[in-house]
């Protein structure tokens, strides 16, 4: 493979944003995508912009946006006896009493998987009930839906899915119709090698905010930030593909088509947000023998957060870790306070990784 | 999480009525089901995501991105000179 990150290009960029940016009052741009937020950081990328031109990480972890209620509903179905199947970062999220690691140290069966296909083949070998955590953008729902149809057709029935998937354009439609400042988006690339750019030409028109889908080596990040301050120059509003050598015009129509056939859009609240108008993705009908609060009585719970953590005002954009009064002192990822903290995905995390250089 | 890594199909084989193809990274070797694409060849770069391969990458679209950022900078600059 090539390497993308052209050392001309990159030099380049760095002058054309240096140049718009004089044309340009102060113009915010937010990121959808944990990734984005690493390269961002590890790269030094906000050192060389100027002043005027700031990128802001939005909601785009899942493990970050996932609710307190659905954590603490993976530590009490372990707690009934279940194997809780999860990627490894759901793993030490902090629930109202507990993580599902502190329960593990309590002799819960909890397993750390790498993907969904790891979780069925732990039930099919040991023929225990496994739960699976299932989490995850766009990007990840194809594999939930791909394995719930083949779990289907090998008759496999001692394995269930806690759905915690969420899709990304109506959080970006919620915090656009709630009348943020925010004037450009770099669009997650790899949510849209499986929606293609549909849902965010809808976005775009409505809300007249330059989009751009990119990929995740630096020289992407500044060839977006070029495309989206070139639109704002020239008072234009439009959906540009950066990532072309991953993202097609149409997206991945087999992962679309399972996803459509396993799941419909629901209102969903997350963490930091409000309820979303099709914010998630629910088992249809068909498929509901696998939603495991269709199979199993869960209680109502209370939520107990600490009032502290901001990850919600950081997941909405609002604010930085370095806002925050817990940040590196009481809140690590030793010892994580929100969840934004705990994922390799989730704005604190990054931030503390990266501290020296910020 | 979307962290999906460019990795080169170096196998691809049947297990279980399932496509999976084996992919490689820096010397590292995975594991990846191939149920949401159809057409990969041994030789490909696949993007990697839980156990799945998501896309193919295309060198040809690398390299076209590559002149087309070119060209787009080029255009700037004579934007700039209005």
């Amino acid at each position: 493979m090539i390497d993308i990150n052209s050392r001309r290009i990159i030099k380049k960029s760095i002058e054309i944003i240096r140049k718009l940016s004089t044309k340009l009052d102060r113009v915010k741009i937010m990121h959808l995508c944990g990734s984005h937020e690493h390269v961002i950081c590890r790269y030094g990328i906000r050192d060389v912009l100027p002043e005027n031109i700031t990128v802001i990480p939005g909601p785009g972890c899942p493990v970050c946006v996932t609710t307190q209620r659905e954590i603490d509903t993976a530590i009490y179905l372990a707690e009934e006896g279940y194997t809780v199947a999860t990627l490894g970062d759901m793993y030490r999220v902090p629930g109202s009493k507990k993580s599902l690691m502190e329960l593990q140290s309590e002799g819960a069966d909890i397993r750390i998987v790498y993907g969904i296909g790891d979780a069925v083949r732990i039930g099919e070998k040991e023929g225990k009930d496994v739960v699976f955590i299932a989490i995850g953008f766009e990007t990840t729902a194809p594999t939930t839906a791909a394995e719930v149809v083949s779990v289907r057709s090998k008759g496999i029935d001692n394995f269930y899915i806690l759905n915690c998937h969420r899709q990304m354009p109506p959080a970006v439609e919620f915090l656009l119709e709630e009348g943020s400042n925010i004037q450009g988006f770099i669009c997650p690339g790899h949510v849209a090698t499986i929606t293609g750019l549909k849902p965010y030409y809808e976005l775009c028109k409505r809300y007249r905010v330059p989009m751009v889908v990119a990929g995740f080596e630096p020289v992407d990040v500044l060839v977006s930030i070029v495309m989206i301050l070139r639109q704002i120059v020239n008072r234009e509003y439009k959906v540009e593909n950066e990532y072309r050598r991953a993202v097609k015009e149409g997206g991945n129509i087999i992962a679309q088509r399972l996803i459509d056939k396993v799941f419909e859009p629901v209102d969903v609240p997350w963490r930091g947000f409000p309820v979303i108008k099709n914010g998630g993705l629910k088992l249809r009908e068909e498929y509901r023998e696998f939603d495991i609060y269709y199979h199993e009585d869960i209680p109502e719970m209370k939520e107990i957060v600490n009032n502290n953590c901001i990850c919600g005002e950081i997941l909405r954009g609002e604010k930085l870790p370095t806002d925050c009064k817990l940040f590196g002192r009481y809140c690590n990822p030793l010892n994580p306070v929100g969840s934004c903290m705990v994922s390799e995905e989730g704005t604190c995390n990054i931030f503390y990784k990266y501290r020296k250089l910020i | 999480m979307c962290l999906a890594i460019p990795c080169k199909v170096v196998e691809i084989f049947e297990e279980d009525g399932e496509r999976y193809a084996i992919a490689e990274y820096k010397g590292v070797r995975q594991k990846a089901k191939l149920t949401l694409l159809e057409d990969v060849k041994v030789g490909d770069y696949i993007l990697i995501h839980t156990g799945y391969a998501i896309e193919v990458l295309s060198e040809e679209d690398a390299k076209l991105s590559l002149e087309a950022w070119e060209e787009l900078f080029e255009a700037l600059s004579k934007e700039d000179n209005k």
